[in-house]
């Protein structure tokens, strides 16, 4: 395998980052000195100085886009398991039927799309706007990875949503949505596990460019083939 | 400690093992030699083998465990039974109860718990071979599983011992030295803040011993504390090579 180009140092908890600077993400500070206090790469921007985790689980944020599966339904509403240690809970409308069977809306085992509402200083956490997805496939990935999954401005997710010719929905909690022809999902989840193992480097998305590119080609060729 | 040796530990001013008075033992740390642990490290000391394993940041049940200011730390020392050479009966008992203890508080230490309000970080360490410290072994390969793991902390925690055989202060016992010699001095340390997590002693020390036992142990930290770091930052810098022997 060749080796490739790393896009930033790579630091340890209790590294020195900076010294009088603000302190970003996943950073603290120790008399003036800036220290990392996780395992990651070391971001400087002009003003402040933080770290780019590599592993981790996903920490709830208000306002994320995040995709589940119904693990709990009674009288108030569903709970929601999210690849996190805490729950999300999505409440049942106030001006629904009371007589209706919450389980004729999502059941236990569902698989559904929600935006977080709020997260309180317990980290109990309240979705809205639910969409149940139906049919396709889940993958599963390391949430800290899904910035290079979607990539600057969308780029990465619109190169594998256009070359790939799936729809493909990504939840900021690591869990991706796949649907389409089974092969072209295959490949990209290929393309999605190789981004998770090559986030740290240099150069990703024209990689997985050209990889999406060649593989298309080979099913295209393939697909005429039984055409003709 | 107990018994003695019937032939000296330290001939001309070397051990058993051609070791001077003050030098470690052969390591090898890997990180993330796990695939379905959340972070993993295995640590070669010697002849100890002690492999490492993170779970959670994750949900605590039973619930009334929970604590809703920060994570539960829980830290599980086991030794094998095929790890010593009398077998040593299955499951915890008074020593690992104690070790999981210690090695929890050191932990406690330096990870950022409140980060996890009703959370649970479980730690598992399993010692597969024993050759006497392996409650730094274990405490160096924890601190590093857990950084794999992306659990928030301030420092890694670097573990090294020091002891007493044949009345001359040496550090990084052998199994040999611990079970003849004088005394041992177990340390867990944070280089960085010059921070004592853990500290046990077993034997006689003078105080002037005492001394060079700590200052012995605080140079052996630092050098593991290097290694920890090295092993992690190895894990991205190079693809997927496995560890050499340092």
């Amino acid at each position: 395998m060749e080796k490739l180009e790393l896009r930033a140092e790579v630091v340890a908890p209790g590294d020195l980052l900076a010294r009088d600077i603000s302190n970003g993400t996943y950073t603290y500070l120790d008399g003036g000195e800036v220290k990392a206090s996780v395992f990651g790469l070391k971001d400087i921007k002009k003003d402040s100085v933080s770290v780019i985790p590599l592993a981790g689980k996903y920490m709830p944020k208000a306002g994320d886009m995040v995709i589940g599966v119904i693990t709990m339904v009674d009288r108030n509403g569903w709970e929601i398991s999210i690849n996190s240690p805490y729950p999300v809970f999505l409440q049942r409308d106030r001006d629904m039927d009371p007589i209706l069977n919450p389980r004729r809306l999502y059941k236990e085992g569902d698989i559904v799309s929600v935006k977080i509402k709020s997260v309180n200083e317990m980290k109990k956490c309240y979705a809205e706007g639910p969409r149940k997805l139906r049919g396709g496939r889940i993958l599963m990935i390391n949430a800290k990875k899904i910035p290079r999954v979607i990539g600057n401005r969308k780029s990465m997710l619109g190169i594998l949503r256009e070359k790939s010719e799936c729809r493909v929905v990504v939840g900021q909690n690591g869990v991706i949505w796949l649907d389409g022809p089974e092969r072209n999902v295959q490949m990209v989840v290929d393309a999605i596990l190789q981004i998770e193992r090559e986030s740290h480097t240099k150069g990703l998305t024209d990689r997985i460019s050209s990889v999406l590119d060649k593989k298309m080609k080979v099913i295209k060729e393939e697909e005429n083939g039984r055409k003709k | 400690m107990g018994g003695k040796s019937s032939t000296p530990l330290i001939v001309k001013g070397k051990r058993l093992d051609g070791r001077k008075p003050e030098e470690l033992r052969p390591i090898k740390i890997e990180a993330g030699v796990l695939n379905r642990a959340d972070g993993s490290c295995y640590v070669e000391w010697g002849k100890n083998k002690v492999i490492a394993a993170v779970y959670g940041p994750r949900e605590l049940h039973p619930k009334h465990l929970q604590d809703n200011t920060q994570a539960v730390l829980r830290c599980r020392y086991n030794m094998a039974p095929f790890s010593v050479d009398d077998r040593k009966r299955p499951g915890p008992d008074r020593r690992s109860v104690e070790i999981s203890k210690v090695i929890r508080e050191a932990l406690e230490r330096v990870v950022f718990l409140n980060y996890f309000p009703t959370s649970a970080i479980d730690v598992f360490m399993e010692v597969l071979q024993a050759d006497a410290g392996t409650r730094c072994a274990a405490l160096t390969a924890a601190s590093v599983a857990l950084a794999d793991a992306g659990v928030p902390m301030r420092d890694l925690v670097a573990g090294c011992a020091a002891g007493k055989v044949d009345g001359t202060v040496v550090l990084d016992l052998m199994q040999e030295e611990d079970n003849y010699g004088e005394g041992d001095l177990p340390l867990g340390y944070i280089p960085s803040k010059d921070e004592i997590v853990l500290l046990q002693m077993d034997g006689d020390f003078t105080k002037d011993e005492f001394k060079t036992a700590l200052n012995y142990a605080i140079k052996g930290a630092k050098k593991i504390y290097a290694l920890q770091k090295e092993a992690l930052k190895r894990k991205y810098t190079t693809n997927k090579e496995t560890a050499k022997w340092i």
